[in-house]
């Protein structure tokens, strides 16, 4: 019988620290142990309640605002069913299979046919913001006044412009504001609450990103940032001029005039059967699916273009708060950016998500569920670049791969995140066991034999001399040991 | 608490379970990942501390008749990264 959240903070609660009296000469080890022990038993108690692969990974813990964001969620599925005339686009998995299109956004991917998200929001929500409690909407539903720039935190252009504005060294703010005005009076174009202007407005900026794509791609990225500090770093850059050039080949303007399309023919029928209110409504809703539908395709265009808008996003996901910040790391003067055999930029690197089969991984943090994981840890790992979860399983997600070496066995291995051609780990603090050096092992290959770059990233510089002795000690090469910049 | 062996005891159950089960009982990833954990938290022990719980490692290993648990329990402290 599955175990409930409560037989684990059962267990928990038997072995609660304070119950241990402190020990004066040797002070903090017990209690420090009785933490590591609570964990076990959270961690084996996690494991007996799922499959194979299971390893507690929670998603969001639920609030009392639940009911809010499953209403707002609610409200936008049946906008989505509203414009795309198909029961099985409630589902993600389907919308994303059916449509065939989604958007690299960081930490989640856009589906083209949802016109949202395609897995839950990291970030919990901000009361001061109800539609930050919906986990699937791009930008509050309102992509014409906010950016997503990483899939967590929808902000207001301006604020994220003025903000990274103010990073820059003097000399360098002139052709910022040059090019964010630019940027700024295109994307500001009138956003009427009629179906025609907003097709106009985002098939109009459909068609710059489209040109300002194409030379983007002929002429490199360089030309473009015009000496501006990409906030994103050149990874990031190659990144999004992948996502650049995958958003282009999927005729972004096709699928929003068919959409436009298909919404103005039964708002027409509606309006002709004298059924005068719904077909406002549809009109209405329609517009905001249209403009969403641009909007996952902007949101990396326009960061890749301008390099201005990677900014880290607070996270408050267990209720801690810290300002915005960008990394210091991250920001690089783009001096040149690789170019691919067809033009396309960073296109010679295989892209790890394209490769990587996305599984399940144990624990869930909804109604009768349970953690598995110390919170920081989980936190850290969900981090890393590209990591996502199962909207409909409710479950943390795991990039995998494997492949059949020449004994005719299965090598495979799951990371933590995707970010271009690396497979990341996340480790707080490596151990030298004998299983930790067969996964260290089973990853190295899979990424070797997919050509991509298994990489660990870790906490604190003290974590990464770890890991490099680990990788010495134990003659493993092909694993890039680095600190985690967020 | 006066005698803290029961409870180091526990904690090598539980490494000893994580490193030792077998892939159809807990995922392997799954398992390091608990190593991980478990070394992560102890490891931010003061170095006195963990040197004493190093040397309870040592102890409960040299009075284990069984030579295999004896040199695998010794070897705990340098697998979890114990200084």
């Amino acid at each position: 019988m599955r175990p409930g959240f409560g037989q684990v903070e059962a267990a928990r609660r038997r072995l609660k620290p304070e119950c241990l009296p402190p020990l004066a000469r040797w002070r903090d080890t017990p209690r420090m142990l009785g933490r590591v022990l609570s964990l076990v038993a959270a961690l084996l108690l996690s494991c007996a309640s799922t499959d194979a692969h299971s390893y507690a990974r929670p998603l969001q813990a639920e609030t009392a605002r639940q009911g809010f964001a499953a209403a707002a969620h609610d409200a936008h599925r049946a906008q989505a069913r509203v414009t795309t005339d198909a029961a099985s686009e409630n589902s993600p998995a389907a919308a994303e299979a059916s449509d065939g299109r989604r958007f690299y956004a960081k930490a989640r991917y856009y589906g083209g046919g949802r016109g949202g998200f395609l897995s839950v929001d990291p970030w919990q929500g901000d009361a001061t913001n109800p539609l930050s409690y919906d986990k699937y909407l791009y930008g509050y539903a309102n992509p014409g006044m906010y950016i997503d720039p990483d899939g967590r935190l929808g902000m207001p252009r301006e604020a994220a412009l003025a903000y990274a504005r103010s990073l820059l060294p003097p000399e360098k703010q002139a052709e910022f504001d040059r090019q964010s005005a630019a940027m700024l009076a295109r994307l500001n174009a009138e956003d009427s609450g009629d179906i025609a202007g907003a097709v106009e407005w985002v098939a109009e900026g459909a068609v710059d990103t489209v040109e300002l794509g194409r030379d983007t791609l002929a002429a490199g990225v360089e030309g473009k940032t015009g000496g501006l500090v990409d906030f994103g770093g050149r990874r990031a850059m190659q990144e999004r001029g992948t996502a650049l050039a995958n958003f282009l080949s999927n005729d972004p303007l096709g699928a929003i005039r068919d959409r436009a399309v298909q919404i103005e023919s039964q708002a027409d029928a509606l309006a002709a059967a004298g059924r005068h209110e719904e077909a406002q409504k549809l009109r209405i809703k329609g517009s905001l699916d249209i403009a969403s539908l641009g909007a996952g395709g902007y949101g990396f265009v326009r960061a890749g273009i301008s390099g201005v808008a990677r900014v880290t996003k607070p996270w408050r996901g267990s209720g801690e708060s810290s300002p915005i910040t960008i990394s210091e790391g991250d920001n690089a003067e783009i001096s040149s950016v690789p170019t691919g055999p067809d033009g396309g930029v960073g296109s010679s690197d295989p892209v790890a998500a394209d490769l990587v089969t996305w599984v399940d991984e144990g624990g869930n943090l909804r109604e009768g569920g349970n953690p598995g994981m110390r919170q920081d840890a989980y936190e850290f790992q969900s981090r890393a670049s590209g990591a996502r979860s199962n909207v409909v399983t409710g479950r943390s997600q795991a990039p995998y791969l494997e492949f059949v070496d020449e004994s005719g066995a299965v090598v495979g291995a799951k990371f933590d995140g995707v970010s271009g051609s690396e497979l990341i780990d996340r480790k707080i603090d490596p151990v030298f066991s004998a299983k930790a050096v067969n996964q260290a092992r089973r990853k190295s290959a899979v990424a070797r034999h997919f050509s991509l770059t298994a990489v660990w990233e870790t906490k604190t510089p003290s974590a990464v001399s770890a890991a490099d002795r680990f990788m010495k000690t134990n003659e493993i090469e092909g694993i890039v040991v680095r600190l985690a910049t967020e | 608490m006066k005698d803290i062996t029961p409870l180091v005891n526990a904690l090598i159950d539980a490494l000893l379970l994580l490193e030792f089960c077998g892939p159809d009982e807990v995922d392997p990833d799954t398992a390091v990942r608990g190593l991980e954990s478990i070394s992560s938290s102890l490891c931010a022990l003061s170095a006195q501390d963990q040197a004493f719980l190093r040397s309870e490692f040592i102890r409960i290993a040299a009075s284990s008749e069984d030579p295999r648990f004896r040199e695998h329990i010794a070897s705990l402290p340098d697998i979890i990264g114990l200084s």
